[in-house]
C-alpha cells in the first residue's frame, strides 16, 4: 500500500485554514481559490480539488462562508465565496492552532531541548 | 448563510463540455443525496470548475481530450466527491434550523389554512342553505329559506365540533406542505426523508392530541372529523412532492375574500341564527295542549296563587349526566310559605328524567314534551331538600347508544301526595328554562369511546 505523503495529509487537515486565509480580504470562486492558494505557496502546494469543494460547502454550512451566484468579469455566472464574521473568528482560531502546532513540530524535529 | 440569489443554470457560457465531463457530472449528481435545487447548484459549480480547469490545462500544452481527463483526475472519484459534498451539507446546524424553520412556517401555514378552512366551511354552509332553500322548498320562498333546517342541524354542539375539525383538516394539510417545503430547503435533506419525518411526527402528534387532549362535544361525526385531521396532515406532508416556499398568494387571498363575502352575506341573512327560541306560550290553546302532555307523567298538584309548588331552577347537564335543582317558589328563610307547607305533605319526592320529543301542537313552536313512546321515566333520582331548594344530585342518563345523536331530556319533579297518588310538582317548560336537557357528550375521543352507555 502506498503511504500518503506528509504534505497530502497536512493539506487535508489545513484546507479550511488555507481557504479562509485566501478569502480574508477578497471574494473568490472555487477554482480561483485553488489557484490563489497555489500562487501564495509559490507553487509549493495546492489543495486537492476533490477536497476543496466539500471544504467550501462545509464552511458555508457552518456559517463561516457566504456564497452568491454572480456574473464574473469573464462572462459566466460564478459562485463567489466570501468570509463572514463567524469565518473571521474561525480563521483566527485556526491560525493560533496552526502556529502552536507548527512550533511544536519544529521543536520536535529540531531535536531534544535542554531542561 | 444565504441562498444564491441567481439561477445558476442560466450561465451564458453554453460551450458544450466533453462527453467524459458530462458523464462525470451525471455520476456526481446521481451520488448527491440532496434536494434538487442544491444538486443543481453543485452541478453548475462543478461545470464552471471544469471549464476553468480544462482551459488552464490546455494552456499548459495538453490537447482537449487529455485536458478533460486530467481535469477529471484532479477532481477525483465522482462518487466519493458526491458523498463528501452530501456530508458537508448535512450539518446538525442545518437540521435544527430546518426543523425550527419548518415548524415556524408550518404554524404560519396552519393559521392561514385555518382561515381558508373556515371560509370553505362557511361557503359550504351557504351552498347547503341555498340548495335546501331552493330545491327543497317552494321556489317562491326566500333563497335562504332552507336555513331553519340548517340551524336545527347546527344546534347540536357536536356538529360545531365537526365543522371546526373540517377547517382544521385544511389547516393541517396546508401546514404540512409548507413545513416540508421549508424544512427540505433549509436542512438540505432529501424531500422523501423530510416528508416521512413530517408525516410520521405530525400524524402521531395530532392523533394523540385529537384522541386524548381535545375535549369537545362529541358524536360519531365529530369523532370521525377530528380523526381526519392527522390524516390530512400526513397527506399534505406526503404529497408535498414539489417543495414550494410560497403559496400562490393572490389566488388564495381572492378565494378567501370571496368566501368571506359569501359567509358575511350568509350571516347577515340569518337574523334568527342566534335569536331566542320561540315561546310555547304564544297561545293559550298550545299551552293547554302541552299541559295535557305533561299529565302523562303525573297530574299536576293544585297551583297556589297561580303557581306550581316548584319554580325556577338550574343545574348542569351533559355527558350523559343531569344535575338539576329547583326552588320552592315562595320560600323565604324563617318563613317557609304556603308552597313549602304544601310540599311537606308529600313523600317520595323525586326527579324524573323523561326522553323528550318536539311538541307538535304547532309546527312553529319549538317546545318539548315527554316522548309518547315511553310510559316511564328513564332515570329517577330522590330529591334532596336543602332549605328552599331541592336538588336532584347526580342523575346518570345515557346518551345515545350509537353516540350518533344528542338525546333530549325533560326533567319533572313528582311526589306522592296525601291521597297516596303521585303528582307533578313543576312545569318544566316554564320554570326550568324552557328547553330540554341535552345529554350530548363532551370530552376527548378516548373518553367518548370508553364512555359507559
Amino acid at each position: 500500500m502506498r503511504r500518503p505523503s506528509i504534505r497530502t495529509q497536512l493539506l487535508k487537515g489545513t484546507t479550511p485554514l488555507l481557504v479562509l486565509t485566501v478569502l480574508r480580504d477578497t471574494e473568490l470562486y472555487g477554482y480561483e481559490i485553488a489557484q490563489r492558494i497555489r500562487e501564495r505557496s509559490g507553487g509549493a502546494f495546492a489543495p486537492s480539488e476533490g477536497s476543496l469543494y466539500p471544504a467550501l460547502h462545509a464552511l458555508e454550512a457552518e456559517g463561516a462562508l457566504q456564497a452568491d451566484w454572480r456574473e464574473s468579469d469573464k462572462g459566466p455566472k460564478r459562485r463567489y465565496y466570501r468570509i463572514t464574521d463567524k469565518g473571521g473568528a474561525l480563521l483566527a482560531e485556526h491560525e493560533a492552532e496552526w502556529a502552536s502546532f507548527a512550533r511544536g513540530v519544529a521543536q520536535t524535529v529540531a531535536g531534544p531541548t535542554n531542561v | 448563510m444565504s441562498e444564491p440569489d441567481a439561477n445558476p443554470s442560466s450561465s451564458p457560457d453554453e460551450t458544450p463540455l466533453p462527453a467524459e465531463i458530462d458523464e462525470y457530472l451525471r455520476r456526481l449528481g446521481a451520488g448527491l443525496d440532496l434536494p434538487v435545487h442544491v444538486r443543481a447548484e453543485i452541478a453548475s459549480e462543478m461545470e464552471d470548475h471544469f471549464r476553468d480547469s480544462i482551459a488552464t490545462i490546455e494552456s499548459e500544452g495538453l490537447d482537449g481530450d487529455r485536458a478533460a481527463r486530467e481535469a477529471i483526475a484532479r477532481l477525483g472519484n465522482p462518487t466519493e466527491l458526491a458523498a463528501e459534498l452530501t456530508s458537508a451539507h448535512r450539518t446538525t446546524r442545518r437540521l435544527l434550523a430546518g426543523a425550527a424553520g419548518g415548524v415556524f412556517h408550518a404554524t404560519l401555514g396552519a393559521a392561514g389554512g385555518l382561515l381558508l378552512g373556515i371560509a370553505i366551511v362557511a361557503a359550504a354552509l351557504c351552498a347547503s342553505a341555498v340548495v335546501t332553500g331552493t330545491l327543497l322548498r317552494p321556489p317562491t320562498e326566500f333563497v335562504f329559506a332552507g336555513l331553519p333546517a340548517l340551524r336545527a342541524a347546527l344546534a347540536g354542539l357536536p356538529m360545531v365540533t365537526a365543522l371546526l375539525a373540517w377547517a382544521c383538516c385544511v389547516a393541517a394539510f396546508v401546514a404540512a406542505r409548507r413545513g416540508v417545503a421549508i424544512s427540505t430547503r433549509i436542512s438540505r435533506r432529501t424531500p422523501a426523508a423530510v416528508r416521512r419525518i413530517w408525516a410520521t411526527a405530525g400524524f402521531a402528534t395530532l392523533f394523540v392530541a385529537a384522541v386524548f387532549v381535545v375535549s369537545a362535544p362529541q358524536n360519531l361525526l365529530s369523532v370521525l372529523s377530528l380523526l381526519a385531521v392527522p390524516f390530512a396532515f400526513a397527506t399534505g406532508a406526503l404529497t408535498s412532492s414539489t417543495p414550494r416556499v410560497s403559496l400562490p398568494r393572490r389566488k388564495v387571498i381572492v378565494a378567501i375574500g370571496v368566501l368571506a363575502i359569501l359567509s358575511a352575506s350568509f350571516a347577515r341573512n340569518v337574523p334568527a341564527w342566534s335569536g331566542p327560541p320561540p315561546d310555547v306560550a304564544d297561545t293559550p290553546q298550545a299551552h293547554a295542549a302541552q299541559l295535557r302532555e305533561f299529565d302523562r307523567v303525573a297530574p299536576a298538584w293544585t297551583y297556589i296563587d297561580g303557581h306550581p309548588l316548584l319554580a325556577e331552577g338550574g343545574g348542569l347537564w351533559g355527558s350523559g349526566v343531569i344535575t338539576q335543582a329547583v326552588n320552592i317558589w315562595d320560600f323565604v328563610p324563617g318563613n317557609p310559605g304556603t308552597a313549602a307547607q304544601a310540599l311537606s305533605l308529600f313523600r317520595d319526592v323525586r326527579f324524573e328524567a323523561w326522553r323528550a320529543v318536539h311538541f307538535d301542537a304547532s309546527p312553529d313552536i319549538a317546545e318539548w314534551i315527554p316522548d309518547p313512546a315511553h310510559s316511564a321515566p328513564y332515570a329517577t333520582v330522590p330529591a334532596d331538600f336543602n332549605a328552599g331548594e331541592i336538588n336532584a344530585g347526580y342523575a346518570r342518563v345515557e346518551f345515545d347508544v350509537s353516540h350518533v345523536r344528542t338525546t333530549e331530556w325533560i326533567v319533572f319533579v313528582t311526589g306522592i301526595g296525601p291521597d297516596g297518588r303521585r303528582y307533578r310538582l313543576n312545569e318544566p317548560e316554564f320554570n326550568m328554562g324552557g328547553g330540554p336537557l341535552e345529554s350530548s357528550f363532551t370530552g376527548t375521543i378516548w373518553q367518548w369511546l370508553t364512555a359507559a352507555t
